[in-house]
């Protein structure tokens, strides 16, 4: 019974951090209809960048957090202007190779730059917990499911009560209309890479104190992203919040009860998203594409 | 007095096949106009292009005097002018007032935010009973008015209305129309696309009857009632059609 | 895009086989004769040409793959497990790997069903990912994440899976070129442009499927399985790299997608250029980092790849010849 309850604690303090994750990939495909295939080099850069944070200037990862969003989106609005941007009205298989190429590139030189060692951030928060019963749970976590809960709310805020927020959905539910009203939708298509980097690094940030930062750290979170975009259906905010704690629940899950469970967790988001991919594509709950 | 919109000589077309050969048409300040003509005449690709949502291969838009073509499509809502685009084109998971409120996006209509709204609500009290709905649940009727009240909030001195009849009962066309006759008295001009000859012809006063991509007959709406030349521009293409969809339509 | 453009010229096959045979001799004769440096590269040449043979395939039919190295996995593992439990000696164990290949690629043409574009392409990437997770926990078939080495008293000599891999690409690609004589090439561009419309074609578009991915996915597994026998060691990083994926996808986008030299060209060209880097940075990482400096500049500013850019510069020359030479008749 503790260990169910455990279980679950674990997955929901989990969900929030890939909430915050899967939200940042499935706003960016709502609007442009891309997805973006470089996803996880921004966490990556993220992570990265708190680390640099930490390790040089004694930051803490979480105060270091708006400068290393703002950093990566800014990185985000020069691969826009200077390649997504050209290939805009080309076949969608153009635009995934260019991304995954601007994947690649990023990694690598990552790996050049700052080598394939793994690193770590200690932080005040990383090591401790608390106790609830028999349940244990990291403070780091619950730090994590905090400032991702804050954030997601202050972008459904955004998007929802602000003039900005109002177009960018505008764009994603239709795009001529949306110039009808006065909108520029290249303009609405590079805050919408912007936030999507900056959504990611942030995830990064959060992750450089709960995983190891390394170049490669990258891929597996645009898989598992993919996994919870992808259960929820492309493009819906409600279905990525949901599909990300289905996630984070089946992995904790695995981990806890199947034995070996930790090294098969890791195939979980595979298992799920190829098994959504072919029994229900359009995702849990069954929407068509949209954003919020 | 200058025509608030001139079109000369427009080309126009996708990218093979040119759908406007040769238009000219002008709009004077305050008037109501009618663009009639039968399926793929180029009405259509008329509003799209004055929008800028197609480019022009040839000829001239100006509105107030000042030349269109360097304006990109979401800059010439800012100078004054706004389409509710055919099939109504409301942002489906929006409620009616976030549709409302995006019609003001640009800038100077956004100050005069409030004041616009209002005169929308008084114009379509439904919409206030539905503020909080989402567009996209609505009835078509609703949802054309929503869409006509949107491009009101853009506060255009042209409005462009394509095809505002399309697919309603003849009670909601009575009501939408009624609707622009109180745009137009407010000093707003109106260059209206329709099938339905006889609701255009209840608000307009002027009309241009398009044929294979180019201005086939013009006038007053007398003058062109008289004529028979809107008849004859339907015939063919789109009398029978128009018959089958009034027969299946009171059948239902 | 004509059918010319895709299909090469249709009188040239005569020529082409010429080139085919010459090829073969040469992949039959450098390795004998050549360094083991040559047979090295020999090796990389062939297996490059064949992923990106096999990737083109199922590009031409609108499927995209992002996980190539899932087939090439599965024959590197087939061949080498032939090998060490039931004794299979190198040739004949290719067969197995190739079976395999093609089966699970067939499969994944069943079960991804009517997913095209990018959910495939999503469909793949998680496919190839997912059996590297499965071949690290299951130590007791694969070795997990130690890895295996092949039984080393069955390995061939080097030379000879640098002939078998040079022919293998001289073969396939042969292969690929008569089936684009074949209705099979129309089928393929009605199926990347509409599958609606290709079934109104009379083509039975999941049959279509399964038969250009098994195809595939054979030609990949093929690939992976040579390759195990001449390195010797495996494990599920090496079996299931992106880097392969990569590979595959690379050379078909440089060389030309949807064409029959653009594969080999891109290939050999991407083989060139990692070699290249290989002799300035002498280290792995920007090998990646050239790879997908390639992809972005190749998708931006050579969308036709290589063999399009080449035809498009050379069009107006021949055109030119061909005006000089009508106006010296007129003379």
């Amino acid at each position: 019974m503790s260990m169910l309850l455990q279980c679950l604690v674990d997955s929901i303090l989990l969900g929030g951090l890939y909430s915050l994750m899967a939200v940042g990939l499935s706003l960016g495909f709502g609007v442009t209809r891309i997805i973006n295939f470089a996803y996880g080099e921004f966490i990556m850069l993220g992570a990265y960048g708190a680390f640099f944070c930490s390790s040089l200037a004694g930051i803490d990862p979480l105060i270091a957090l708006p400068a290393v969003a703002i950093g990566v989106a800014l990185f985000a609005a020069i691969v826009f202007e200077f390649s997504l941007r050209r290939v805009l009205r080309a076949p969608a298989i153009n635009q995934i190779l260019l991304l995954f190429g601007v994947g690649l590139v990023i990694q690598n030189l990552a790996a050049i730059l700052w080598t394939g060692d793994a690193r770590s951030v200690e932080t005040p928060y990383s090591l401790t917990a608390r106790e609830f019963g028999d349940i244990n749970v990291p403070d780091g976590r619950i730090v994590t499911f905090l400032v991702a809960t804050v954030l997601i709310a202050a972008l459904l805020w955004w998007l929802h009560r602000t003039e900005l927020g109002r177009a960018i959905r505008a764009v994603a539910q239709n795009r001529d209309a949306a110039v009808l009203m006065g909108i520029n939708v290249m303009r609405m298509y590079l805050l919408s890479f912007m936030l999507n980097a900056a959504l990611g690094a942030a995830t990064g940030a959060m992750a450089s104190f709960l995983l190891t930062v390394t170049p490669f750290m990258g891929f597996p979170m645009l898989i598992k992203s993919f996994a919870i975009v992808v259960l929820g259906g492309l493009g819906s905010i409600p279905g990525t919040l949901a599909g990300a704690f289905l996630l984070a629940f089946a992995e904790t899950a695995v981990a806890y009860y199947v034995p070996d469970g930790i090294g098969w967790a890791e195939g979980v988001a595979f298992a799920v998203l190829l098994g959504v991919l072919i029994f229900r594509p359009r995702g849990i709950l069954g929407q068509a594409v949209e954003v919020a | 007095m200058t025509a608030l919109l001139e079109i000369a000589g427009l080309r126009a077309g996708y990218q093979e096949s040119i759908v406007l050969e040769d238009i000219s048409l002008q709009v004077q300040i305050g008037e109501v106009v009618a663009l009639l003509g039968a399926n793929g005449a180029g009405k259509t690709t008329t509003m799209r292009v004055i929008t800028g949502l197609i480019a022009a291969l040839g000829g001239t838009i100006a509105f107030d005097g000042e030349d269109l073509s360097r304006l990109r499509a979401e800059r010439r809502v800012d100078v004054g002018i706004a389409l509710c685009p055919e099939g109504r084109q409301v942002f489906p998971n929006m409620s009616v007032m976030e549709n409302l409120l995006l019609g003001s996006f640009c800038r100077h209509a956004r100050a005069r935010r409030a004041a616009t709204l209002e005169l929308v609500q008084e114009l379509f009290p439904r919409l206030t009973e539905r503020s909080a709905q989402k567009a996209g649940l609505m009835s078509g009727g609703e949802q054309q008015m929503l869409a006509i009240g949107r491009a009101l909030m853009a506060c255009p001195r042209l409005l462009l209305l394509d095809e505002p009849s399309l697919g309603l009962s003849p009670r909601m066309v009575q009501l939408v129309f009624g609707a622009v006759a109180k745009i137009a008295e407010a000093g707003i001009s109106i260059l209206v696309v329709e099938q339905n000859a006889q609701a255009a012809f209840s608000v307009a006063r002027r009309g241009y009857v398009l044929a294979g991509g180019r201005v086939a007959a013009a006038g007053t709406i007398a003058e062109l009632a008289r004529s028979g030349q809107v008849e004859q521009a339907f015939i063919g293409t789109d009398f029978f059609k128009r018959e089958g969809a009034a027969c299946s339509k009171s059948g239902a | 895009m004509n059918a010319n453009r895709e299909s090469g010229s249709p009188t040239s096959l005569p020529i082409a086989l010429l080139c085919y045979g010459a090829a073969a001799v040469a992949a039959v004769a450098l390795p004998l004769a050549g360094s083991p440096l040559a047979v090295n590269l020999m090796l990389r040449a062939g297996s490059i040409v064949m992923l990106a043979i096999s990737w083109n395939l199922a590009a031409n039919a609108g499927l995209i793959s992002l996980g190539h190295s899932t087939f090439w996995g599965l024959g590197s593992y087939a061949a080498l497990l032939m090998g060490n439990r039931f004794g299979w000696p190198f040739l004949p164990s290719i067969l197995p790997a190739m079976a395999l290949g093609a089966a699970v690629a067939a499969l994944l043409a069943v079960i991804t069903g009517r997913l095209r574009g990018i959910y495939f392409a999503i469909a793949t990437l998680a496919l190839s990912e997912g059996l590297r997770v499965i071949a690290v926990m299951l130590p007791d078939l694969t070795g997990g994440g130690a890895g295996l080495f092949i039984d080393q008293t069955l390995r061939p000599e080097p030379r000879l899976t640098a002939i078998v891999t040079a022919l293998g690409a001289v073969c396939f690609a042969l292969l690929a070129h008569l089936l684009s004589r074949t209705p099979f090439h129309y089928a393929c561009r009605a199926m990347r442009n509409n599958e609606h419309a290709s079934q109104m074609l009379g083509i039975n578009p999941l049959r279509f499927r399964i038969t250009v991915l098994a195809l595939s996915g054979a030609i990949a597994a093929f690939a992976g399985g040579v390759n195990i026998w001449y390195g010797g060691f495996l494990d599920p990083d090496i079996g299931f790299d992106l880097h392969i994926t990569i590979l595959a996808q690379i050379g078909p986008i440089l060389g030309g997608i949807h064409t029959l030299a653009g594969p080999i060209i891109g290939g050999l060209a991407t083989l060139l250029i990692a070699e290249l880097t290989r002799m300035w940075f002498g280290e792995q990482g920007y090998s990646l980092l050239v790879y997908g400096a390639i992809l972005i500049v190749s998708i931006m500013y050579m969308p036709n790849g290589i063999y399009g850019t080449l035809r498009r510069l050379c069009a107006p020359w021949t055109k030119r010849r061909a005006a000089a030479k009508t106006a010296l008749v007129a003379s």
